[in-house]
């Protein structure tokens, strides 16, 4: 077995909003084709953790690192085109602009718009529902639709390492399990490296390859999910 | 029933110069959020520049245009790069970027009074037609402003679906964090509709200039029914505006009906009143 190629270093990173610290001195590795799930309560940080590594928020400490080169605090738009992109937190789409538009707006830095037929296309056939509202205004769709949507949008840059801000919150069980396979079939069929934020349990962890939990700003857990197998273990840490 | 034809008409005519200043105000504060209050002495500025540029260098009225519309986007630019970025950038709340549009309509309101003095700046022999059509009596001013609205409003409406930069600004117009998430580089779309409103500004300063000539109060005036035409079509949609300042033309020209002309600013506030108390959002559901 062939050792996995680090992607993304995070060392020693703390985030303050004013004179809070919400992150404090976390470290993690996230290797190429990894689900990364990070797991933890509401307050944990987790959130706050992503937009920092995107480049939303300037960490006070420490460094990110994606593909052995320092992105601390670079901007979402060289993090974009450097094959980073983010689904943030509850049905993230421009809910005044058809489902068509907000594909288009997903590869909005790509010059040669030829290049996205094929894009779309592997899109449509990942959450076909998008083809057949192609030209209904987003904000009108279900709240599964939109998710679907907003990971749609990332997919239309087909990013390297694709971070997801709890893909599943407001969503119906059944939706649940289809957003969760469909992000199998991406680091399966796009070779994308996922990083993902997540409070169902039950259904994320089966597909992790890596799991973290993160309790008021800090990791109490870092390793496979298999450590987290048993319920009693996963209640200790949460 | 003629009154009533005619009133209808001026309507039309003023209510176009409302909704070209409308789309312009509104393009830069449904894009950047930012009540960008000295969009009036911008209009006002460029309104005298122009002025300047035909009545004492001579040039031909289309190239004072052109030059006006180039002179008010790099004013408006500036007013972005110099007052308001700073303070969005240091997370000032919203009331303080409006206190400093404020002050900045003080300042270049007083400016203008003392570089051009507080008379009115008229065009010399600028003649336009008077037209019949059956008993309804209008300008050529009249018509061009309805013309000029449509070209300019058309014109936005086609940028904003088809370029690529009107789709930047219509993205960040519906979700600014979301147009960051996506690489779109929010300051310089900022400075894109700060540029292009200011444009349509003096375009409807150059309507002004030739029907009534530059003064110091036009400012004041052109922000006050800009602001009210956004808020009642609705913040955040370019068409809402023009809807509110045509709307906004006809209920104050067709007022004229049974109230006296002092009443007439009091019917633009009437008709903002009655909108929100409707419809908080707009006539066309806004931000």
């Amino acid at each position: 077995m062939t050792a996995r190629i680090p992607l993304l270093e995070i060392e020693g990173l703390s985030v303050s909003y004013g004179k809070r610290q919400i992150v404090s001195d976390l470290s993690l590795t996230v290797r190429e084709g990894d689900i990364f799930l990070m797991l933890g309560h509401n307050g944990a940080g987790k959130t706050t953790l992503l937009r920092s590594i995107f480049g939303l928020l300037k960490p006070s400490a420490g460094r990110v690192r994606y593909h052995g080169a320092d992105i601390t605090g670079r901007s979402p738009k060289d993090n974009v085109r450097d094959g980073i992109c983010f689904v943030p937190q509850g049905h993230a789409v421009f809910k005044r602009l058809t489902v068509h538009e907000n594909l288009m707006l997903g590869a909005f830095i790509v010059e040669d718009k030829s290049i996205l037929a094929p894009r779309i296309e592997a899109i449509n056939e990942l959450f076909p529902i998008l083809s057949e509202r192609r030209d209904q205004m987003a904000g009108t769709m279900s709240g599964g639709q939109q998710q679907m949507l907003a990971i749609g949008i990332a997919l239309m840059l087909a990013p390297r390492l694709l971070i997801l801000d709890e893909p599943s919150i407001g969503l119906a069980p059944n939706l649940v399990i289809a957003v969760m396979e469909s992000i199998v079939k991406i680091r399966q069929s796009l070779g994308t490296t996922i990083l993902m934020v997540e409070q169902n349990v039950e259904k994320s962890l089966p597909i992790a390859t890596d799991t973290m939990i993160m309790r008021t700003g800090r990791t109490v857990y870092l390793g496979l999910p298999e450590g987290l197998s048993d319920r009693a273990t996963l209640i200790q840490y949460l | 029933m003629d009154l009533i034809l005619q009133l209808l008409a001026n309507g039309i005519s003023n209510g176009s110069q409302y909704a070209l200043l409308g789309i312009g105000f509104g393009l830069i504060f449904g894009t950047t959020g930012i009540v960008h209050f000295a969009y009036g002495p911008v209009f006002a500025a460029s309104a005298y520049v122009m002025w300047w540029l035909i009545a004492a260098l001579g040039l031909p009225f289309p190239v004072a245009v052109v030059l006006g519309m180039a002179f008010a986007a790099g004013f408006g630019v500036l007013a972005y790069l110099v007052i308001y970025e700073p303070l969005v950038e240091r997370g000032s709340p919203s009331f303080v970027v409006l206190v400093a549009s404020l002050g900045l309509f003080i300042v270049i309101a007083n400016t203008l009074a003392i570089v051009f003095g507080t008379d009115a700046k008229t065009l010399p022999d600028f003649s336009y037609g008077i037209y019949f059509l059956g008993d309804v009596v209008v300008t050529g001013v009249q018509i061009a402003q309805v013309l000029v609205f449509m070209a300019v409003a058309l014109a936005l409406s086609a940028f904003l679906k088809y370029g690529t930069w009107g789709s930047a600004i219509r993205a960040v117009t519906d979700n600014v964090d979301m147009a960051r998430i996506v690489g779109i580089d929010t300051r310089k779309v900022a400075i894109v509709v700060f540029a292009i409103g200011s444009m349509i500004s003096a375009i409807a300063a150059a309507n002004l200039l030739v029907r009534e000539g530059a003064s110091t109060h036009i400012g004041f005036f052109a922000v006050f029914y800009a602001f009210i035409a956004v808020v009642v079509g609705g913040v955040g949609s370019i068409r809402g505006a023009a809807i509110g300042g045509l709307l906004l033309g006809l209920v104050e020209s067709t007022g004229m009906w049974k109230l006296p002309t002092e009443w007439q600013s009091t019917i633009a506030f009437l008709v903002l009143f009655v909108v929100m108390l409707w419809r908080p959002t707009g006539l066309l559901r806004g931000n």
